[in-house]
Parts: C-alpha cells; structure tokens; sequence
C-alpha cells in the first residue's frame, strides 16, 4: 500500500498531545497507526497520559451544553476582530474577564479548600474561620480557601448570604462566582448565581468588582441598598435595586411575593423541593400572584392556588400538574 | 448478550428483510476490511491469536456503535482508531493486574461511549475544572479550542475561518486540552 499523500509521514509526533490531536483531526492511516501503537508500546507512562488526554476530551464535551461556551466563542471572535477594545465597556469586560483568571489559577492551586453543600430544601449556616458568617440556601455549593493574604470563597452553584468580618486590605475577603470577583471590605452581601448570570446584592456597606492587575482599581462599587449582575465573562449591568425584602424572607424561610407572575412564583417555589409543581398550560404563566409562603410548603402552595384561582392541581409521582379548572 | 455477538452472516445488498439493521454497516465493514486488517493486525501484534482477538472485539464494538446512532459505513480510518483503542485496552488491563490496582469498570470505556448516571456528579466537576482551565487561556486560544470540540471544526477549517496559521492552530488546541489536562490531575480528577 503505497500511501505519499501524508507529507510527514516519517515526522511522527513525540508527545501524547500531539499524537491525540493527530488521531482526532489528522487522516489516520495504517502507518500513522503502527507508528502509533509503536510509540505507546514503548512506555507505559504514555498509555496512562494518553488516557488521561482522552477522558479531557470527554469531559469537555459537556461544554457545548453551558450557555458560558457560546458567550465565550462570541468573545473569542471579537477579539480576533478587533486587536483593540474600541469602548470603555469593553475595556472592561476585557480586564473582568482576566481578573477572573487570575482568582481562578489561585483557587486551583489551594488543593486544601473547603467545600460545604446543601440539598433541595436545605438551609445552612456556616461560620469561616475569621468569624465570617455564610448562609447557604437551597441546593447550594460553595468553596472556602483562606491563606495569609486572602480569603477567597467561590459560588460555582446557589445562593448564600455573607456576613464578612473586616480584615482590611491586607487580607481581602474575594468571592468568584464562576468567572465573576467581588471584594468585600466588611459588609453583609447576597450573592446568587444563575445559569446565566449572578447577581450580587449588597444589604450593610460596601462591595467593589476590582481588577487583578490593580486591587485599588474599582471597577464598580455597589453600595447598600443596590445590587449589579454580572454576566459570565464578566460584563457588569448598571447598578439596581436589591431586594432586600426576598433576602430577608428566604433566611426566615418565607418566600414573599407582589404580583409576580405565576410562572415565576413557581420556578422560585420549585428551588426549594423536590415535589415539583409544573405549570400544564401556558395559558397559566401570567396569574398575578401575590403573598407569603413557607419555603418546602409545596401542597400548601398549591392549595392556596386552587382556592384562589380557576386552577387545579393532578397529583402525581414527584409533581403537581397545574391545568385551567374548566368547572 | 447474544444480540452482542458477532454475526459471520454478511447482509446482502438489497435484500436487508430478517436482517437486524443495525449491524448492516458493521457487516458491511468487516466484510470489506477484515482481511486487510488482519494482514496489518498480525504484523503489528507479532500474533495471529492476537490479531484474531482484536478483529472480533472490534466487530461487537461496531455493531454496538451502530445500535446507539444510525452509521452509513465505517471507515477505514475509524476501524484503525477502534484497534488501537482495543489494544489500548488490553495493555491498560495488563498494567492494573500488574500494578495489583483496581479500577472501576466505567474507567475502561472509551470516550465514544456515554457516561452512566452514577458517573455523572463526576462529569460534571470535571466540567467545571475544564471551565476554570479555560478561563486561564487568552480567549484567541479559548476560541480555536471551543471552536475544535464543540462545533467540530477540523483544525484546516478553524485556520480558514481565523486567519490563524494552521500549525499554530494545531500547537493551541493541542497546549489547551494540555493545560485542562493538568488542572483535572491537579485536582486529583482521576483516580
């Protein structure tokens, strides 16, 4: 088999990365095989990094499916476009989004951190080391490393409410949530992480988004009172409202609700337990619902609903299917 | 497990009525590559028992492959990949045996195969390691990797679309997966 269209065909590669990329985009042929299995015969340490390349690669398959993926391609192909940043947001965005990096290379690197979770319907308070106080909501992560110069938590999934004791800037107390970094200078915060996006809420003093490059450079303040979402390459909102009133409700373990929208009193219901209510009929998202509700509640919600509205609700494994009550 | 067995019928063409459809492209390959194969197989094993072996463990994987997805023909370049991964296989059982080690079974299936549930807490930190990982590259380099695994660009293609010269495509993608390799080994992801 006289094959001369491979033009390295004597230049394999050297490296298990190299022969792994080979394999998945070169023509694999029976020469590119041989030299192949020639190569991993040679030394077990290859066979396992070779694996260790493969199971990457899997994992990583799970990215198409993270809506940061797509937002990171359009950042890539904007920044091929343009060498530099033609407006102030996206200077940035672009400082963001390295600061980011930066929290995150730390994070890996403290082997030591400590990882504290809660289930569906699960409350948790937590008190760190410094005498800080986290409060984790329902099906909550959160990942605590503290060294001499900083204090740095992540928030890879959930909601928690922090109570930081002030260290000053010689110990600053970092929060990443995903691809997102506030600092804390002794303050009372909520932090909720979204597939999406995350919204900081500030309750007590003050919290900055700040770049790694510059600790002292604030790139936002967000004061108490206020709150600012971030999306997940580290694009800021304009400062807003915070709620306070659903913070301070979720910790007693009520849910409050002023005419929102059905739909969205369920998806929020729907955090906190494992019975599920779904909605059956489209027809139903735009019911004005208002009022207070225990958190897990679920059959107390639904009666409520039913009594107060034309709707009524099957009962099934796991759920309750919410449809029009044509009675 | 007898609908994993491999079959020694061969379908014919056009006359597919009794014949399960799914091993069609899998019959249709070992019938065309078999031979050849078995020429490559037995020079490079130095064993036609071995050979044997891994001609038969690749016909049940077709067919297996083509049970999961529909398959129009096996190519020839796929049919080598999956005797490498068999012989990749072998040696890794060799190397636990030897290392008295145990590993669990979902370990020894390859990427072309899915993860079952209870492997998915485990999928699923290792996503978020590779995010972190990827959060360190310059979103030039992010891009060509994302662009490569996630809408399956080949690296000529990604070169075309870039503007970036293919052989620096090639050592980005190749530095990407590297560096997302080492965080999940750092965070001790295999075990």
């Amino acid at each position: 088999m006289k094959r001369r269209s491979h033009p390295d065909r004597h230049n394999w590669p050297n490296s298990a990365a190299d022969w792994f990329a080979l394999n998945r985009d070169g023509e694999v042929t029976e020469e590119s095989t041989a030299a192949f299995v020639a190569w991993l015969a040679a030394d077990p340490e290859r066979q396992a990094e070779y694996d260790h390349l493969e199971q990457t690669w899997a994992a990583a398959g799970a990215l198409a499916d993270d809506p940061v993926t797509a937002l990171w391609i359009d950042e890539g192909k904007s920044a091929l476009r343009r060498r530099r940043p033609q407006r102030r947001w996206l200077a940035v965005a672009a400082s963001l989004a390295i600061l980011v990096v930066a929290v995150g290379a730390l994070l890996l690197v403290l082997d030591d951190a400590k990882s504290y979770v809660t289930n569906i319907g699960e409350q948790r308070l937590v008190v760190l080391d410094d005498g800080s106080h986290v409060r984790l909501n329902t099906d909550t992560r959160i990942e605590i490393a503290f060294t001499a110069d900083a204090r740095r938590v992540r928030l890879p999934q959930g909601e928690a409410l922090f109570d930081v004791e002030p260290e000053g800037r010689s110990r600053p107390f970092l929060v990443e949530t995903g691809d997102k970094l506030v600092r804390v200078t002794g303050t009372r915060f909520n932090v909720k992480r979204l597939d999406d996006e995350t919204i900081v809420e500030v309750l007590e003093g003050t919290v900055e988004l700040v770049d790694r490059t510059d600790l002292s450079s604030v790139l936002s303040q967000i004061n108490a009172g206020e709150k600012i979402t971030v999306d997940p390459i580290g694009r800021a909102s304009d400062i807003g409202i915070a709620n306070i009133d659903r913070i301070e409700a979720w910790q007693e373990g009520r849910l409050e609700f002023s005419a929102a929208s059905l739909e969205a009193v369920i998806e929020e219901f729907n955090r906190y337990s494992k019975t599920r209510i779904v909605i059956g009929d489209p027809e139903l998202n735009d019911i004005q619902v208002s009022g207070a509700f225990q958190i897990g509640r679920t059959a107390s919600l639904v009666g409520a609903l039913e009594e107060a509205f034309p709707v009524k609700a099957v009962r099934r494994p796991d759920e309750f299917l919410l449809m029009p009550d044509e009675t | 497990m007898s609908r994993t067995q491999p079959t020694s019928q061969v379908a014919r063409d056009g006359n597919l009525t009794g014949q399960p459809p799914e091993s069609k492209a899998a019959a249709l390959a070992m019938q065309r590559h078999s031979a050849s194969l078995r020429r490559f197989l037995v020079k490079l094993l130095n064993s036609e028992a071995d050979a044997d072996d891994v001609l038969q463990e690749m016909h049940v994987r077709l067919i297996r492959k083509e049970r999961r997805e529909p398959v129009d023909e096996f190519p020839r370049s796929y049919l080598l990949m999956t005797a490498t991964n068999i012989i990749r296989d072998r040696w890794r059982r060799q190397r636990v045996r030897q290392a008295g080690l145990h590993i669990p079974l979902d370990q020894l299936e390859h990427a072309d195969e899915q993860p079952t549930a209870d492997t998915t807490l485990i999928w699923r930190q290792g996503l978020q390691i590779v995010q972190s990982a990827l959060a360190e590259l310059k979103p030039a380099d992010r891009l060509i990797f994302l662009l490569h695994r996630v809408e399956g660009k080949t690296f000529r293609e990604i070169s075309e679309e870039t503007g970036i010269p293919l052989r620096t495509v090639q050592r980005r993608a190749s530095d990407a997966l590297s560096h997302c390799k080492a965080r999940l080994e750092q965070r001790k992801w295999f075990s």
